[in-house]
């Protein structure tokens, strides 16, 4: 891995996070956190992905970092957590095979679509362990149930 | 509840309370409409209603209605709230969120009314040219991530902001967003792989080997449902189960719209990115 790839895939990710920030409206002293998450989460995927680790692996380990960064951020601001995973994970999104879906199958193409939806699902549910995980540790209250 | 919230106390008519209740409901409505997660808006309604000096709020929240009951002494009432149009607007989530927090006690209806107004009047933060070139620069970003050249960069930038430019027009027609979605994957994918192919002799020019489908995939980016996608899981993890299911369903909804907008233009150019 060259330290160029990881300065334009940093750049990149900030690109794309405070890309989605500015979308959702996110104040503009914000921004510079959000993208940090941004670029940290991306650059703890792509690496893991680089030196060939399975790509829920990967995911997993990305958002896990999103969120628990997101957290202490969060905490710092006292605001909701969400504005900073939801940028932060933003690249990791698995849209791609998503859409791939439909698309195999226009083509008459089951097993490829089936493949792409299984692909696309298992991604998603990597990333949302990864956040889910980030919060059980960090939220007390998520981690009992209300009465 | 393990999160400690301030109370007060009073005594209600039957009139004052559903007119406490309405504004518990409004501010109910707004912060979920805005995208945040059913637990966070039953947290916020329920601070809302302790300071206005209802005893005791129970709230159920699905991501298309509200329905809450307000106890105080003898008295209860109980309403329904429909929502509307999900958006993401998150400095009305943060306004939201702290006015919650930092209310006085015994505040009344009316007042509360009043500082809602404030922060609904509020809108967007940035200038609609700003949000579309992000967008187009965010689409374009993520054409490198997955392998593109500075080529794609530019085709996704250009579908990304002509797409965006379009959603913003949509959306003041208040269209619904499944033929939003569509129409704008349908131009987003449509001016992106003309691009490219207009692109076609510098790529020849620079000798680089052209991957249009990394420019044309991240060229709908934009309308990817994160936001949705992320909520639903907070939702699910918090066990508020109706919610997350349709939250997702929702968003599974509009990633088939972008399929079926990047499919018309595929069959269109006889193009294919699988």
């Amino acid at each position: 891995m060259h330290l160029e790839t990881l300065l334009l895939q940093g750049f990149m990710a900030l690109l794309a996070t405070t890309g989605f920030a500015v979308l959702f409206n996110v104040p503009p002293r914000l921004l510079v956190p959000c993208g940090a998450v941004g670029i940290g989460g991306h650059l703890v995927r792509y690496s893991l992905l680089q030196s060939g680790a399975a790509p829920t692996l990967a995911a997993y380990a990305g958002a896990l970092f999103v969120g628990l960064v997101g957290y202490a951020i969060s905490t710092r601001y006292k605001l909701p957590r969400l504005v900073f995973t939801v940028t932060g994970i933003i690249t990791m999104i698995p849209g791609i095979p998503a859409y791939e879906v439909l698309l195999y199958f226009y083509k008459g193409d089951l097993n490829g679509g089936l493949a792409a939806g299984v692909h696309a699902t298992l991604i998603t549910g990597a990333v949302a362990a990864g956040l889910s995980t980030a919060r059980l540790l960090t939220d007390p209250d998520l981690r009992h149930l209300r009465s | 509840m393990s999160r400690s919230i301030r109370h007060h106390q009073r005594t209600f008519t039957q009139t004052e309370l559903a007119a406490a209740l309405q504004v518990v409901l409004r501010i109910g409505a707004l912060v979920l409409r805005s995208g945040a997660a059913s637990f966070r808006t039953q947290e916020v309604m329920e601070r809302c209603a302790a300071a206005l000096g209802i005893e005791r709020l129970e709230a159920y929240v699905t991501p298309t209605g509200i329905i809450a009951s307000a106890y105080s002494d003898c008295e209860h009432r109980t309403q329904i709230k429909q929502v509307r149009g999900l958006a993401v607007d998150m400095n009305r989530v943060i306004a939201l969120e702290l006015l919650s927090r930092t209310l006085p006690l015994g505040i009344e209806a009316a007042e509360l009314h009043k500082r809602i107004d404030e922060i609904e009047a509020q809108g967007m933060l940035y200038p609609r040219w700003v949000v579309t070139i992000m967008v187009g620069l965010a689409c374009g970003a993520f054409s490198v991530i997955i392998g593109g050249s500075a080529l794609e960069f530019a085709a996704a930038f250009s579908g990304a902001a002509i797409a965006q430019t379009l959603r913003m027009a949509l959306i003041k027609q208040h269209l619904s967003p499944v033929p939003i979605v569509v129409i704008c994957a349908a131009v987003a994918a449509g001016v992106c792989y003309a691009l490219l192919r207009a692109f076609a002799p510098i790529y020849t020019l620079l000798n680089i080997q052209p991957s249009l489908q990394n420019g044309v995939i991240a060229s709908v980016l934009l309308l990817v449902p994160g936001v949705p996608l992320i909520t639903a899981l907070l939702d699910l993890v918090n066990l508020d189960l109706v919610s997350g299911l349709s939250r997702g369903i929702y968003a599974v909804l509009i990633l088939a719209c972008i399929a079926i907008g990047m499919l018309a233009i595929l069959l269109v150019t006889g193009f294919s990115i699988v």
